[in-house]
């Protein structure tokens, strides 16, 4: 479930180049644009555009990141589930459809991979992706 | 308090409305000309729908013409709630339409019932379209909805609607003569409603109908676990397009005037992880409804069923642990009383 990026500071990796560890696909026809970040607690928030039929670069949704330099323990995704629920709530009018979380972490902890497996399976949103770093 | 809308002929309106009794049929007529009584699951979805019903909730109904726009006509209250009795009140050689209650009119509003003011059902759709109505699609029978004659609506925003468009109309759309109201009282042979409840564990709206009926009294061993219900209504949209209904809908005052909206999916037999699934989105959904107010509303998801798989008590339970917008209720129901009545009990 988990996959592994080559950074040992994912952080400014992405706020240097949201390409740079692999995680977003550059062959799309628009751009990612940075619309908030946060150095405290390491989260990014960006904005997923495309190029529409009439050249115009149209939202597609969001992704929300947020980068734990330890390991993932059920403390943090219950924060990391917070700060989403207000992105949602914020960006989207409620659709966790249109939010992507992604968490990178230098691990996770058993009982977080067993809840993230379950909440991807169970809760039709948009899945949270598990990262390793470090 | 509650409301409803009922759907009544023209010709079984004529006695309704001057009786104040409503009655729903309890049977079909076949192709072939003969008289079949509805299967036990259907008689139990019409009692689902009345036994909720208390005294001085306010009822709308919803004329079927043979010509023209169909009408929504009020409003009335509720005087003496759901009971079964035979006794002949409507001419129909086949049907009696056993399962009634009495209504008379709105005390505030004794003059839209003497002209039996009406509105006419497209303007009833219009709040549909508008979202104004939100917890029906429709009032007509559709393929993929489940006929039903007598539907629980919203109490706050949605029956003051109608009672508007009753007032806008009322110059226009009016009965020529006054009624002469002569209210029949209940009869010694009527039965309370909630006395046919039985086969608890068997049928999924007999649990349903306990439910409801509990709701409504306010039952201990319920609020105990939902809390104090300020509203509640079965078989409520969710998403007009795919005809996705919610079981029971129970609305709760919450902090600062905000709301906990209470949705509960009701199962026979086992909870399996489909039906987490499906509360969880239904939840996600809600959400997303105009009514709701992200910012402060409550949505808590309710699954009720005899047994629960491993993986929903699990994930439930880890779920409600990290306690982010709305918890995972998750009650046990075990059928007492030779089906006819259920303990309950909390277990997530």
């Amino acid at each position: 479930m988990t996959k592994k990026v080559a950074s040992v500071d994912p952080y400014s990796s992405l706020y240097q180049d949201l390409y740079s560890l692999g995680i977003f696909d550059r062959n799309i026809n628009g751009n990612l644009h940075i619309l908030e970040k946060n150095d405290e607690h390491k989260t990014i928030l960006i904005e997923r555009r495309y190029v529409d039929l009439s050249g115009n670069l149209v939202i597609s949704g969001f992704y929300f990141i947020q980068c734990l330099y330890f390991i993932c323990e059920t403390e943090h995704i219950r924060k990391f589930r917070g700060n989403l629920e207000i992105v949602v709530k914020k960006k989207a009018k409620g659709n966790y459809m249109e939010v992507d979380p992604i968490i990178l972490a230098r691990g996770y902890k058993e009982d977080v991979s067993h809840f993230i497996a379950n909440y991807n399976e169970i809760q039709r949103r948009k899945p949270i992706q598990l990262f390793i770093f470090g | 308090m509650g409301s409803f809308i009922c759907s009544i002929s023209e010709r079984d309106w004529q006695i309704a409305k001057t009786k104040g009794i409503y009655g729903n049929k309890a049977g079909r007529i076949g192709e072939n000309g003969k008289y079949f009584e509805f299967s036990p699951s259907v008689k139990y979805s019409i009692i689902r729908d009345l036994v909720g019903m208390r005294n001085g909730d306010k009822v709308f109904f919803h004329v079927i013409t043979k010509k023209g726009y169909s009408r929504i006509h009020g409003i009335y209250i509720v005087r003496e709630t759901a009971f079964y009795d035979l006794l002949k009140i409507w001419d129909d050689d086949m049907e009696l339409f056993p399962y009634r209650f009495l209504f008379g009119p709105h005390p505030n509003y004794k003059y839209l019932c003497k002209r039996d003011a009406y509105i006419e059902v497209i303007d009833f759709y219009e709040l549909i379209e508008q979202r104004k109505i939100w917890s029906l699609a429709t009032l007509e029978n559709e393929m993929n909805i489940e006929a039903r004659s007598v539907k629980k609506i919203e109490d706050g925003i949605e029956a003051k609607e109608i009672l508007r468009l009753l007032h806008r109309d009322f110059k226009y759309r009016i009965s020529d003569s006054e009624i002469q109201f002569s209210p029949i009282s209940i009869s010694c042979t009527a039965k309370p409603l909630q006395s046919l409840i039985n086969e608890i564990g068997r049928y999924e709206n007999s649990i349903k109908a306990l439910l409801m009926y509990k709701i409504s009294q306010n039952n201990r061993s319920i609020l105990e676990i939902l809390g104090s219900v300020a509203d509640f209504m079965n078989e409520v949209f969710i998403a007009q397009t795919t005809r996705k209904s919610i079981d029971i809908l129970c609305i709760q005052n919450y902090l600062n005037n905000s709301k906990k909206y209470t949705i509960c999916e009701v199962k026979t037999s086992k909870c399996e992880v489909g039906s987490l699934k499906q509360l969880l989105y239904y939840m996600d959904l809600f959400k997303r409804k105009d009514l709701v107010d992200l910012d402060n509303d409550i949505i808590t998801g309710c699954l009720i069923g005899q047994k629960f798989a491993a993986e929903v008590i699990d994930f439930s339970r880890q779920r409600n642990a990290q306690n982010v917008n709305g918890n995972i209720i998750l009650i046990e129901y075990k059928p007492i009383q030779n089906g006819s009545d259920a303990n309950f009990r909390r277990i997530a």
